[in-house]
């Protein structure tokens, strides 16, 4: 396969221990493609959730020190494009890098602090892999596919990450109220997306560490609204919703229950990869 | 300015005085049922000077989903609010660990729950 485009990776904590299949159908899916994934060397943590206080710089660092392994990086290969699969990687790397980009203040504050490091010059991109296949085009993914996926319908969950905060402005991957892009995808691959009213609603992220309960009050809504659209599947972007749901699905009795697989798990299927969806899917 | 919407306005760059109680956050928050109050009643207790704001689990039960904050027809972000109020508590308590063995399946459990957890109910 001729390689089209080439950029830097960011893979994030929970796709190399929790969820190894997210990452290796993306893998496939790419080399189908001919999008050539460049990791970032010694990439560390993203921080999860950013500062929302503004005189709080610290959470920002994880993120930065990455930046700066990426932006070397990127100077060999000759990109400054970062891609990221995981939704609150993305959320993080975006907003970070966009406020450091407003910021001089705040960048120079990181920059004296990591002092052991070369300073950052905020001119990274961070793109989420969803948008790399737009740009690349879903008439080209579709030209590709060798197995649509006909007759699967599939409900299209955002979570939250992608589609918010709206500022600062450019993090969401898609208008945060009417979002389409996991839905052209879908299309894309032969397959067919479910009206879905609780598509951009949240999982209830880390509330399941210490209040479960809220979890499930938030996740059997959202499989339940799934249901009601006739969903084989649902298609998630984020670790985090994954687990969520899946933790939801557990509550539920199995008739009542719709399975969780990442947007690249369908992706590399279709484009005839087998190997990245376990039996019961 | 009250004492206690300056130290909002310090920590968030948010000011709110700018909420007219539409109610439009608290619509559109999922999490209401497990708040024992609104956020934009908070909000009022915060433009008011009364320091229950701070006692309220409200600020805690708030996720950072954002849905409020995109909402807002004043602009405020309301998710920076509820982590001013987080950060105020937090920040008197002082710096305590999150205590991981309360934590169930913590082997199965993503390290991004878990760092979100931490930083969220430890900074």
């Amino acid at each position: 396969m001729v390689i089209m485009v080439e950029v830097l990776y960011y893979p994030g904590c929970s796709l190399r221990n929790t969820y190894p299949e997210f990452e290796k159908s993306t893998y496939a899916a790419c080399e189908k493609l001919g999008i050539n994934l460049v990791e970032i060397p010694e990439w560390n943590c993203c921080g999860v959730v950013p500062s929302l206080a503004a005189d709080n710089v610290m959470r920002h660092l994880g993120a930065v020190r990455s930046f700066i392994k990426a932006q070397e990086k990127g100077k060999e290969i000759g990109t400054n494009v970062v891609v990221t699969l995981c939704s609150m990687c993305y959320n993080v790397l975006k907003r970070v890098n966009l406020i450091l980009k407003e910021q001089v203040d705040t960048l120079k504050n990181v920059n004296d602090f990591i002092d052991d490091q070369p300073d950052y010059v905020p001119e990274l991109e961070i793109v989420h892999f969803l948008n790399l296949l737009k740009n690349v085009g879903f008439d080209k993914v579709k030209e590709r596919i060798v197995t649509p996926l006909r007759g699967l319908k599939v409900a299209p969950y955002y979570g939250c990450a992608l589609l918010r905060p709206d500022r600062p402005e450019g993090v969401p991957i898609d208008d945060p109220e009417n979002p389409t892009v996991i839905e052209d995808l879908i299309r894309s691959i032969g397959a067919e997306p479910v009206e879905f009213p609780f598509r951009t609603e949240c999982c209830g992220n880390y509330h399941i560490v210490f209040e479960p309960s809220i979890v499930e009050m938030r996740t059997k809504k959202i499989i339940g609204s799934a249901r009601l659209g006739k969903a084989d599947v649902i298609l998630s972007p984020c670790p985090l919703c994954t687990y969520n749901l899946q933790h939801g699905n557990e509550t539920l009795d199995r008739s009542e229950q719709v399975p969780v697989v990442f947007f690249t798990q369908l992706l590399a299927l279709s484009l005839g990869v087998k190997s990245h969806l376990s039996t019961e899917i | 300015m009250n004492e206690l919407a300056e130290r909002v306005k310090e920590i968030s760059d948010q000011n709110v005085y700018s909420c007219y109680q539409c109610g439009n956050c608290s619509a559109g928050c999922m999490f209401t049922d497990e708040m024992d109050t609104l956020p934009h009643q908070v909000i009022t207790l915060v433009q008011m000077e009364d320091k229950e704001a701070l006692e309220k689990n409200t600020s805690w039960i708030c996720a950072s989903c954002f849905v409020c904050s995109v909402r807002c027809p004043r602009g405020l972000d309301v998710a920076a609010i509820m982590e001013a109020l987080r950060e105020i508590k937090i920040r008197e308590r002082g710096f305590r660990k999150i205590d991981l063995r309360k934590i169930k399946d913590i082997e199965k459990l993503p390290q991004i729950a878990i760092t979100a957890a931490a930083q969220k109910f430890t900074w």
